[in-house]
């Protein structure tokens, strides 16, 4: 899949008020969408947030059309899901740069439709900003600030453990899963099956999802992945088409020695 | 890439997907599945899982070492149930209906047995934070579609040969569970559905006698049987892995009225009506491995919101 180019130094697309913010955020007023906890938290572990980073990508997705009796995947639709998310992270990563950061923590990725647009997809990826404060090198071995979708507390934990974030890693793959032939149908009609076509074709459309991810994790040299979501969605291409994505946050050792201290088991008397 | 090249490749691929085919139909993973494991396995690859980073945390904490993601499915058709020929619907009556309870143990068994050959794959000694998906796809009618997932992981320094423990427990309670004295020692798991017929009296009550309050032992009777029936299921697992107790014990339940006739098969259309009751129950059974005591938790006031 292509890959998208990465230019520290750019803003293209930000609009003039978007860079007017940018510029207001460089000069030490910090914008976030952490909560209280957050923030305190991310104070603790030395780091300061800097800006809300934004990277948004409006992007048309392709027709491919799939022989009604085969199960396959939709590499036309693979790749634009895929990259059109890649574009949208890159711009947000572009923005988070342009603020001196060393990472993005929170990062949601979101996909709207609109109704004016068919076959058209808004990717928008959204989080917070942050700098260390000594100036530590915080960000991923390709020289791009880290992103993560860790809120401020995991953020936190994970320090603690002696693993920092590196990157959010993902891996999509849109398959379409065959119709049951008019005989095969009656063939398994009325007994107790599994029904091996449909299994195999999500298996495997799941499986190639989590094979990508995994490999976004071994070109940034990660030790592991957290947090792994795998989401399941069809989006508008009716119900034999779905998209599998899986999304979680690359980690690395950075301290041999650190480990948390042993938690206390707390009751909590809220409610 | 020549046109001999991509032919070559469709054939590879045609091919690989036929024999993931035949694997899926035994009742094991496709090949897809494999290699990515294998994969893992051997290259020192980074490790993928579903853990949160408090998890994650405290794994390190318990010797648990995660190896990677792994992953169960079962799309699972069910068959045609036939009521049984009785004399006495007249009086009610409630059955088991074994065939829907067969294909959803069926997809069940199938989804966890893929989970354990995926995680075996990757040496692991146990899966914790097993997650239970079911669902039904609108192109695949009447079928029943089961995913798990979880984090396949190594004890430090065991070598436990065997298929691989499987827990629902998320990490905090495993470690919780570990500083009391007590180790998981499998995922039970069981499905009842159960068929109520309403007696002529249920009927009369329901229909007839509309302003009176009063109970519709029928239906009580039939809710009763069907939990009984997956509890004690349950029960029974536990004890054949020498189990000590079960805890999280979760039980969803679905009850739908449908029609049908006397003698004819459920789905079916006809003049009188009767409840479906599905019950589906969860847990994870333990056993005592030393006596320890928690030490007693320290009350806290949250101060949030």
């Amino acid at each position: 899949m292509s890959e998208a180019s990465y230019d520290p130094t750019s803003l293209e697309g930000v609009p003039e008020a978007g860079r007017e913010r940018l510029e207001q955020n460089r000069q030490g007023l910090f914008t976030s969408d952490l909560s209280v906890n957050e923030f305190l938290l991310i104070k603790q572990a030395a780091f300061d947030p800097l800006g809300l980073v934004v990277g948004s990508s409006i992007y048309h997705i392709g027709v491919q059309v799939a022989g009604w009796k085969r199960s396959q995947e939709m590499t036309v639709l693979s790749e634009a899901m895929y990259h059109a998310r890649q574009l949208a992270m890159t711009r947000m990563e572009e923005e988070a740069d342009a603020l001196g950061a060393d990472g993005v923590v929170g990062v949601r990725l979101d996909i709207g439709r609109y109704e004016w647009g068919q076959n058209m997809a808004e990717f928008i990826a959204i989080g917070t900003a942050v700098k260390h404060r000594a100036g530590v090198l915080h960000r991923a071995p390709s020289g791009r600030p880290f992103t993560s979708d860790l809120s401020g507390q995991d953020f936190w934990t994970l320090l603690r453990t002696g693993h920092r974030p590196v990157g959010l890693v993902m891996g999509s793959c849109v398959y379409h899963v065959a119709h049951r032939g008019m005989l095969q149908s009656l063939g398994q009609m009325g007994r107790n099956i599994e029904l091996p076509n449909f299994t195999q074709a999500l298996y495997d459309a799941r499986e190639l999802a989590m094979e990508r991810m995994q490999t976004e994790a071994q070109e940034l040299e990660s030790e592991g992945i957290v947090g792994v979501q795998l989401q399941e969605k069809s989006h508008g291409w009716g119900s034999h088409v779905i998209e599998f994505f899986a999304v979680g946050t690359a980690i690395v050792r950075s301290d041999e020695h650190g480990e948390i201290e042993p938690p206390t088991p707390v009751l909590d008397l809220g409610r | 890439m020549t046109d001999a090249d991509r032919d070559a490749s469709a054939e590879t691929r045609e091919r690989e997907q036929a024999e993931s085919l035949a694997r899926i139909e035994s009742g094991r993973i496709p090949l897809q599945a494999e290699r990515r494991l294998r994969e893992m396995a051997t290259s020192g690859a980074p490790f993928s899982s579903t853990l949160s980073v408090d998890e994650f945390a405290l794994c390190s904490k318990l010797g648990l070492q995660p190896l990677g993601q792994v992953l169960g499915a079962s799309v699972h058709q069910v068959g045609w149930q036939n009521l049984p020929w009785s004399s006495s619907w007249g009086g009610g009556l409630i059955c088991e209906l074994d065939v829907i309870a067969g294909a959803w143990e069926e997809a069940r068994r199938r989804a966890f047995d893929r989970l354990a050959e995926e995680a075996s794959h990757l040496g692991a000694d146990v899966v914790v934070g097993v997650r239970l998906h079911r669902g039904a796809h609108d192109w695949a009618a009447g079928a029943v579609d089961y995913v798990v997932n979880g984090t396949a992981a190594r004890l430090s320094g065991s070598a436990r040969p065997g298929r691989p423990l499987l827990s629902d427990l998320s990490g905090q309670e495993v470690w919780l569970l570990h500083q009391a004295g007590y180790a998981p020692v499998g995922l039970v798991a069981a499905t009842a559905v159960f068929f109520v017929s309403p007696s002529y009296s249920t009927q009369w009550a329901r229909y007839m006698t509309s302003a009176v309050n009063q109970e519709l032992t029928d239906f009580t009777q039939g809710v009763y049987a069907a939990r009984e029936s997956a509890l004690g299921s349950l029960t029974g697992q536990a004890n054949a892995n020498g189990a000590d107790g079960i805890v999280g014990v979760r039980i969803e339940q679905a009850t739908a009225f449908h029609s049908f006739s006397v003698g004819s098969s459920i789905g079916g259309r006809g003049d009188r009506q009767g409840l479906i009751i599905t019950l589906q129950a969860f847990g994870t059974a333990i056993r005592q491995r030393e006596r320890a005591d928690l030490s007693p938790p320290r009350a806290n006031m949250e101060l949030g919101r």
